[in-house]
């Protein structure tokens, strides 16, 4: 079983947490920017933070034959700080770099007017880098905040299959199926989803531009979580086709379009899938 | 042995008690505590301290006083920071001498004033302490969420000695929360409430001209407001919970502006903190606080979830009522 975890905070994990992941089957990660426990003060923290996920992280990951990439942005969160703000402006130099995939984490978190320009902002950046957006939707009222995202992206004129809306929960993922865009879900102890109500989703809407994370930080929260989830798909009747469309081959998709996607020969299932997924078409036909 | 003094006693050894109905119920049941959402005065705070300091945390903190009012600049960020070892970090329960004599001597009665003349405690601060209060929640939050601790009282007073020309406050505020760890980030903003101006007319407008400290320079005030609404925002995108309910206090209460002040008691529903730490929320709550409460129910519920009863008690259609928040912590 070979597992892509599209969206998981390695910062704030361990060296044995990258063993056992890979013991598990993970063989590539995305580790998009978020918020510390602790806030920051100013953009020179978020540089040292964008340099470790630019060179330490892939370093440790590595160790393990697991593949790091990163989403960089500044978060809905720390957008609220005008300290923080100055980080859009050295945020596109980061953008162009190889190991980056995609922009995010970028969305709501308090819903506030400072968020709205973040947001906008960096969806541009990400349309004038030909990145895909990865979108957090909020923890508090996640609803009104999901339906706002989805005004503002349209707004933006963003091509929808470049978006993943990401945290859906049983009660978000309708507006979204609609759209075009991705989904993402995190299955995350006591908040988000669970294995057995990810399997529920799936069952009812599919397994086409799904994304499975286990969006596991420094809270109580399970870096293992997409191989639960395989599992529980296996047994809940999904083929092990599908369950390698939903953990390997969307993610892969889906951040593949930035061309950028670098992953391991021995993840590949055929030579054509090798020239494809591989070191190829995606990483811009080298 | 005196019973309560018996029961008091583990909890002085206790930085962070885990919030618990025996740790709160000695602490705050027995005696009264000094809650996060009680409106709490100068003379009250120097009133318990008298008979909660040691002789010695008792002559330390005159002492300090006395250089902070001396030289701010010199000697209040180094007084501010070692508060906690000095005075202790206990919570903040308005034990009376006799009951605190027994095993426990160091807390005499014969601690010397360490300020003003004698004051009576407002019994209207201590009674906003239900008397059904506890409220264990799992995953439980610190007991500092919801009570005052003693550290907490003497960065009050520390902070209030600082002379306050023109915009001192608002520099000294800033300054220490910044250059602070947790506990003086607590403090700090706990202090806000104490060293705060009157509720303005109305939250959304909190720059009202009314100053207590300097009443002829209605910068002074504007000046604090808009650093202490500085600080209470950002300890809002913290993920502490002491930082976040200490937040939440009677200052936020009279100056946060609406949207971000919804957005933090929702705050206290995702981080287990119990929302009786929330100032003021009876009369603050409204209708879109109550349909954002509503929606977290629903999440909770259609994740087969357990929801806490102060959750459905905001997400009642009719919040607005005279009765706290419930006690039961998940139904």
């Amino acid at each position: 079983m070979r597992l892509f975890d599209p969206h998981i905070h390695m910062t704030s994990r361990t060296t044995a947490d990258y063993e056992a992941m890979r013991a598990a089957g993970v063989r590539a990660v995305v580790e998009p920017a978020f918020w510390l426990g602790q806030p920051r003060t100013g953009p020179t923290s978020f540089a040292d933070y964008f340099d470790s996920l630019l060179g330490w992280e892939p370093f440790r990951a590595a160790q393990f034959g697991i593949q790091h990439h990163c989403a960089l942005a500044l978060n809905p969160k720390e957008a609220n700080d005008p300290r923080c703000a100055e980080v859009l402006d050295v945020l596109p130099r980061y953008l162009e770099k190889d190991a980056v995939v995609a922009v995010g984490e970028i969305g709501y978190d308090a819903i506030t007017p400072q968020e709205d320009a973040a947001l906008a902002t960096q969806v541009a950046m990400a349309m004038e880098h030909a990145l895909p957006a990865l979108v957090h939707t909020p923890h508090r009222d996640k609803a009104i905040g999901t339906r706002r995202t989805l005004a503002v992206l349209r707004e933006a004129g963003i091509a929808p299959e470049t978006v993943l809306i990401d945290h859906l929960t049983e009660l978000t993922v309708a507006e979204v199926a609609d759209t075009g865009c991705w989904m993402g879900f995190s299955i995350y102890p006591d908040t988000k989803m669970d294995p057995h109500r990810m399997v529920h989703v799936l069952k009812r809407y599919g397994t086409d531009r799904m994304l499975v994370n286990s969006a596991a930080d420094w809270g109580r929260s399970d870096p293992l979580a997409t191989r639960r989830t395989a599992d529980a798909m296996l047994a809940a009747g999904f083929t092990t086709d599908q369950v390698d469309q939903v953990l390997w081959r969307n993610p892969v998709a889906f951040y593949g379009q930035s061309g950028r996607l670098d992953l391991p020969e021995e993840t590949a299932n055929s030579p054509q899938e090798s020239a494809y997924l591989g070191n190829s078409v995606l990483r811009g036909g080298e | 042995m005196n019973l309560a003094a018996a029961a008091i006693a583990p909890l002085t050894s206790t930085t962070d008690a885990a919030f618990t109905d025996a740790a709160f119920t000695d602490a705050a049941g027995t005696h009264g505590a000094v809650t996060n959402a009680a409106d709490v005065s100068l003379p009250l705070l120097r009133s318990i301290l008298r008979h909660r300091l040691t002789p010695q945390a008792a002559r330390w903190l005159a002492d300090a006083l006395a250089e902070v009012a001396d030289d701010p600049r010199a000697m209040l960020r180094r007084r501010f920071a070692e508060v906690g070892r000095r005075c202790g970090r206990t919570l903040l329960t308005d034990v009376a001498p006799a009951q605190a004599a027994g095993p426990d001597t160091r807390r005499a009665a014969s601690a010397p004033d360490v300020a003003s003349p004698p004051d009576t405690a407002p019994a209207a601060v201590l009674a906003a302490v239900p008397d059904d209060m506890p409220a264990a929640v799992p995953g439980a939050v610190p007991a500092v969420c919801l009570v005052w601790t003693v550290d907490d009282a003497v960065r009050t007073l520390l902070l209030a000695a600082a002379p306050a020309p023109a915009t001192a406050w608002a520099h000294w505020v800033a300054e220490l929360y910044a250059g602070g760890d947790a506990a003086e980030r607590r403090g700090v903003l706990r202090a806000l409430g104490s060293l705060g101006p009157p509720a303005p007319a109305h939250p959304e407008h909190p720059n009202a001209p009314n100053n207590p400290n300097n009443p002829n320079d209605p910068n002074v005030l504007n000046d604090l407001n808009e650093q202490g609404l500085a600080l209470v925002t950002d300890a809002l995108r913290t993920h502490d919970p002491r930082l976040v309910a200490a937040a939440l206090g009677p200052y936020a209460a009279r100056h946060l502006p609406t949207p971000r002040w919804r957005h933090g008691v929702l705050t206290c529903l995702h981080s287990g903190i119990p929302l009786r730490a929330v100032a003021d929320l009876t009369r603050r709550a409204d209708a879109e606080l109550s349909r954002m409460a509503a929606a977290y129910v629903r999440e909770r519920r259609s994740a087969g979830r357990t929801v806490r009863a102060d959750a459905l008690w905001l997400a009642d259609p009719t919040p607005v009522t005279c009765h706290p928040p419930p006690l039961v912590p998940e139904c």
